[in-house]
């Protein structure tokens, strides 16, 4: 009779860990290839510079729904014109 | 752009809607119509034949070959194409990702059928269909048989999809009210669909397990379960891409110019999360692969197809599907959908019939009859989903979705205002 075997995660090998490692960092590179140039164009891996096209991914979407140059505290967001207080 | 006439009011109303629904809308000489009625009558007359002579007559199944083409194509490979069902309506309802809206109805649409076709062949297979009912009335309650699950979770899928779907056809029939109250359903049925599809879907590969001595060691591992829920994701992907592409030729009529302009983006979008899972999906191959140590069996014919299968079918598809996002280019995402699809077919056909009783000395080979019953399934299922396309709200006018379940950020001039 066909005895069954299952995995035993703890009898795992070094090739299976070196395989994880280089997955994750396949794979952070992957979707970073599938995100696609940078309107700047710059490289993939390159240097994020400040206020860079990178830098919108992480913008929040209250600040994008601001209208231009509506102040917040001492802070101008979504504004492409100086800030201007609001009475 | 063509609207679906208001049923009247009452039954004679309702009556007199659905006899002019019912008559024949557009040509009725076209290729696809020449081809498939044919083969729909064939398949017909064939399937009268094994109703009276039963299986024997009309395939190649066997004591050794209990599952054939019927159950290879039409079940396991069926549902693993209805995968993209679970993952729009995930993302639309669930997500909030609005974009995809304009595809959820027919992807739903696509599920459904998908379920109701090719699940619903799974009767055609037993040797006594009256059966099929066993497991549901509590006759042969199995609770510890894969199958006893798959079952079940088939049967309450297939009413979560009618569900999820029946907010079009209450719009399709005036009935606003009944509108309301079904669309209000549909976050809670797509959850549970959701659960139900993770589960089913990895359900079908558990029927595997059991079959360790019969599948060659290439294709079967533990992770049969795991696999095959990852790959139904891409699977489901990949049809929204051929059958969207398809439907929005054949149906331009139907839908808006701004619609079409955006569905580009929404090819590309579904793109991206099909090379993303196809990588993954790559990345528990090789991590099976490695562990079972399968090196040895790479040399003679099994170890080429299973190359062809996991390299040709799945990685090329995956860089295909990078290039073509990274690119934009169109063309490379659609061929790289097909080649996914070619790929699916070959996995699950390897896993339950090509790989199956792989060193038997007597082979399966479907009939040409089992060939034709599964073409015939496969075109009714594009009957159906022509005849409710052209004439309910399935690709046309924008819907609403149901409130989020969680309140929206205030206004941001409100915030403002609670500041000064």
């Amino acid at each position: 009779m066909e005895t069954y075997t299952y995995v035993n995660i703890f009898e795992t090998k070094g090739l299976e860990y070196l395989l994880l490692i280089c997955f994750l960092v396949l794979f952070v590179l992957f979707v970073r290839y599938l995100g696609g140039p940078r309107p700047g164009g710059g490289r993939a891996g390159g240097r994020r510079l400040p206020g860079s096209a990178g830098a919108d991914r992480w913008r929040l979407e209250a600040e994008e729904g601001q209208p231009d140059g509506v102040v917040e505290g001492t802070k101008a967001v979504g504004a492409a014109s100086p800030p201007v207080e609001v009475p | 752009m063509r609207r679906s006439l208001n049923p009247g009011r009452g039954l004679a109303g309702l009556v007199r809607f659905l006899l002019a629904e019912a008559r024949p809308k557009g040509k009725l000489l076209t290729p696809f119509n020449l081809i498939s009625i044919p083969v729909i009558l064939l398949g017909l007359g064939i399937l009268v034949v094994r109703f009276i002579y039963g299986l024997g007559s009309v395939t190649n199944l066997s004591q050794q070959y209990p599952w054939g083409l019927w159950i290879g194509f039409d079940v396991v490979t069926g549902v693993a194409f209805a995968g993209g069902a679970y993952v729009i309506t995930f993302a639309v309802y669930v997500m909030r990702l609005e974009r995809y809206e304009p595809i959820v109805r027919a992807t739903v649409l696509n599920g459904l059928l998908a379920y109701v076709f090719y699940a619903g062949a799974l009767t055609l297979d037993l040797g006594r269909p009256w059966n099929i009912i066993n497991p549901i009335i509590g006759n042969e309650f199995g609770y510890s048989s894969v199958l006893f699950l798959v079952s079940w979770h088939f049967l309450l899928y297939m009413l979560t999809e009618m569900l999820e779907f029946s907010p079009v056809v209450a719009e399709w029939l005036g009935w606003r009210r009944l509108r309301r109250l079904l669309s209000g359903l549909t976050l809670g049925a797509v959850i549970f669909g959701v659960t139900l599809s993770i589960l089913h879907q990895s359900g079908l590969g558990a029927l595997f397990l059991m079959a360790k001595p019969k599948i060659h060691p290439l294709w079967y591992s533990e992770f049969i379960p795991i696999l095959f829920i990852v790959s139904s994701i891409f699977a489901g992907l990949s049809l929204v891409i051929v059958e969207g592409t398809i439907s929005h030729r054949v149906f331009r009529d139907q839908i808006d110019p701004e619609r079409h302009a955006s569905f580009e983006e929404i090819l590309f979008g579904l793109a991206k999360a099909a090379a993303i899972s196809m990588f993954v999906y790559y990345f528990f191959q090789a991590l099976v692969f490695l562990h079972e140590g399968r090196w040895v069996l790479l040399g003679g014919f099994w170890g080429s197809w299973y190359l062809l299968e996991v390299i040709g079918f799945v990685l090329v598809p995956c860089v295909l599907f990078a290039y073509g996002v990274r690119h934009r280019r169109l063309g490379i995402v659609r061929t790289a959908a097909v080649a996914t699809l070619i790929g699916i077919v070959l996995n699950r056909l390897n896993i339950s019939v090509i790989a199956f009783n792989w060193n038997a000395a007597v082979r399966y080979y479907p009939t040409w009859m089992e060939i034709v019953v599964t073409l015939m399934v496969v075109f009714a299922e594009i009957w159906v989903f022509r005849w409710i396309v052209l004439r309910m709200p399935v690709l046309r006018e924008r819907h609403e979705l149901p409130a989020p379940a969680v309140a929206p950020p205030p206004e941001p001039q409100a915030l403002n205002r609670s500041k000064a």
